[in-house]
């Protein structure tokens, strides 16, 4: 194993034991093995990675696919049923909201608690404390019981606790989806600082944008099982994928992993498919970022000859408002076995929200326009933004919103 | 990942690296018990206090019982007393330890903790405890002017009983987390053998067809060896000796078994 690598795992492979009944266990034991009462469960089947000094490394996967099982066994909190894992250096992990916090404690108390845990003594914290105080910045209530703290308090202060114990790995499961965007950004700040002085970080997600932001590396889990591994951006396109093509989604009517049912209109002379988002390099994407530019495209195969075709988008909110789309030029005389590409290049100038597309393609015939094929809802997607800042309503018009105190005036007059 | 050890010496070397930690847990383990009281912490010595009460009431003034040749001027219900306070250790101890891990499913599957500090807290615990009473005897040791010098020795002679108890908390904290019903079952055999054992009456009441029993029950030695040495009498030590050897024994194994079923921890619980 090179030094620079902190983690390595071989072949690891982990299935639980489900016991029916809780005597069934006793049963196994007192059987020495020769008699099976449990049925297997594999979490996690032959993963291979290893993970270098510094790196940033997100975990993707949809639920169950094994992502916290194999932040478990990095911790050694979980026993690989198969093959190695080597963890070099100090771990400090993140792995559920107040795990190991004691309620009836004070925020100080359970701070140089989470110290002991970490194998810190009283002094060696008391040096650390102000660190942990500031960052969490939860003011009087650092004495105050746990037990009082809002959930978004209780995140500060464990996540300020976790990323002040000198760790060498710091392990965060999905913990950071609770706070709130400013929090988050201080967050991801503080990671990349702790990155670019030789931590290695390792965490779950199911934001995507995280990770393409914020990881050299991302792995993805499916099934319990590695199916990608590499720069950020192929794996995260694989996962949203993956997310799209559900198996207990009927592909027919969920296109897209949707979860407002497309409505796909009875074809009459064409077939529209393929809808597809992308971004400015062509990777398929259904998490936008406020002012980017992003093209959806869509094929459509004619069935009979046609005249005039052109093809329409329109963005809607999810309750149904029209909020902009537009139509493309007309292509002339079609003999009806061609296949027609449409594209529409925006500007995504959106609130965060989730939004639906609608597409369609129109012919003529005299002076009548009607429909070829459409659907509505063709698509979700999702619109982030880098800083969050309070916004209304749906369109992003660049708002500038400021408040300030007016000059004293003279309350004689 | 856990390895099984025989080695007393790796197993001390383990928890002496956690004393901090475990130190924290019994604190944090005493101070909840009496958190939001009205007396607070005061009940630490509030308790024994009534307890010594109502025995030198039912035991001195009732049935005025009588030990096998008493001392002019010990009362019966200190002998009573002391005898209890190292069956206490054990019993308070063994009684919560098949809950010692089952209870914080979060340190087993949630962070990276030491496990095999848990069993120890039940035990840290008693002996909090156990020191209170024992001030609170030496009080009334001195308040009936029967105190002697011997009573120094207390924490010499519990250590067989400490030593039992931590192997008996490691293999019953590590069965508790797979059969519940260890809870209920330990609290009844814990009572059991509170009469079993010499507390109530001194080892030499036993009817000699039956002192094998006792030969076989390891804490008997260190009881009478407290009370020996409480009230300035020669302290058997051969007998001490096997204990403290059937102690040493029981916390190696104990401690075996307990990281040998750990790994199935996070999956049971």
């Amino acid at each position: 194993m090179s030094p620079d690598v902190v983690i390595s795992a071989r072949g690891l492979s982990k299935s639980y034991r489900l016991f029916g009944h809780p005597g069934d266990r006793v049963k196994q034991f007192l059987s020495l093995g020769l008699k099976h009462y449990h049925r297997e469960f594999a979490a996690l089947s032959d993963v291979s990675f290893d993970i270098r000094k510094g790196e940033t490394v997100g975990i993707i996967g949809r639920n169950g696919s094994g992502k916290s099982t194999l932040l478990q066994l990095i911790c050694g909190i979980l026993k690989p049923s198969a093959g190695t894992l080597q963890v070099n250096g100090r771990i400090s992990a993140l792995l559920e909201l107040g795990a190991g916090f004691n309620p009836e404690f004070t925020g100080r108390e359970n701070v140089y608690f989470q110290g002991a845990l970490m194998g810190f003594t009283k002094a060696q914290m008391d040096k650390r404390f102000a660190d942990v105080a500031a960052f969490a910045d939860i003011g009087e209530f650092i004495d105050q019981p746990v037990r009082i703290y809002s959930s978004g308090m209780f995140l500060r202060l464990a996540f300020a606790v976790a990323i002040n114990v000198d760790a060498d790995l710091l392990v965060i499961d999905e913990a950071i989806a609770v706070g709130d965007a400013g929090f988050r950004a201080r967050c991801f700040r503080r990671l990349g600082e702790l990155g670019a002085a030789g931590c290695t970080i390792l965490f779950v997600t199911h934001a995507m944008e995280q990770v393409t932001r914020f990881c050299n590396r991302s792995i993805l889990l499916d099934h319990g099982r590695l199916l990608k591994q590499g720069p950020p951006e192929p794996v995260v396109a694989e996962c949203l994928r993956l997310q799209a093509v559900t198996p207990e989604t009927d592909s027919a009517a969920h296109p897209s992993g949707n979860d407002v049912a497309a409505v796909a209109y009875q074809p009459n002379g064409a077939l529209i498919e393929a809808v597809r988002l992308v971004d400015a390099n062509g990777h398929e994407v259904r998490h936008l970022l406020d002012g980017q530019e992003y093209r959806c495209r869509f094929r459509a195969r004619l069935t009979r000859p046609a005249n005039a075709v052109r093809g329409a988008f329109l963005i809607r909110t999810r309750a149904g408002v029209d909020l902009g789309g537009a139509m493309t030029t007309c292509l002339d005389t079609l003999s009806g076995d061609e296949t027609i590409e449409v594209e529409l290049g925006f500007h995504c100038r959106l609130n965060p929200a989730s939004y639906l597309l609608n597409v369609a393609l129109f012919a003529r015939e005299g002076n009548i326009e009607f429909a070829l094929h459409g659907i509505q809802n063709a698509l979700q997607f999702e619109v982030t933004r880098e800083r969050d800042r309070p916004t209304l309503g749906a369109v992003d018009f660049d708002c500038r919103a400021s408040i300030r105190l007016a000059p004293a005036r003279d309350t004689a007059s | 990942m856990s390895t099984i050890t025989l080695n007393p010496l790796a197993i001390a070397g383990g928890l002496a690296r956690h004393r901090y930690l475990l130190g924290q847990l019994v604190r944090r383990d005493v101070l909840l018990r009496y958190r939001g009281a009205m007396f607070g912490v005061l009940w630490i010595f509030l308790s024994p206090l009534l307890m010594l009460a109502i025995f030198a009431f039912v035991f001195g003034h009732i049935f005025q019982a009588r030990w096998p040749e008493q001392r002019e001027g010990l009362p019966f219900w200190l002998i009573l007393y002391c005898g209890l306070i190292v069956f206490n250790v054990f019993g308070e101890t063994v009684a919560r330890a098949p809950a010692a891990v089952r209870s914080f499913p979060s340190y087993v599957k949630k962070i990276i903790f030491p496990v095999d500090i848990l069993p120890l807290v039940p035990l840290g615990a008693a002996l909090t405890h156990a020191a209170f009473n024992l001030l609170i005897l030496a009080a009334a040791l001195a308040f009936t002017g029967n105190l002697s010098a011997g009573i120094l020795l207390f924490p010499l002679l519990l250590l067989p009983v400490v030593l039992l108890g931590i192997g008996a908390s490691w293999f019953l904290a590590a069965w508790g987390v797979f059969i519940k019903d260890m809870s209920q079952i330990v609290p009844l055999f814990v009572q059991m053998l509170l009469f079993l054992s010499p507390v109530f009456y001194p080892a030499s009441a036993v009817p000699p067809g039956l002192t094998f029993l006792y030969d076989a029950n390891p804490l008997g030695a260190p009881i009478e060896a407290v009370r020996a040495a409480a009230f300035g009498l020669p302290v058997p030590w051969p007998a001490w000796s096997a204990a403290l050897a059937a102690g040493i024994a029981a916390a190696i194994l104990g401690h075996a078994f307990f990281q040998h079923s750990r790994d199935e921890f996070a999956d049971a619980l």
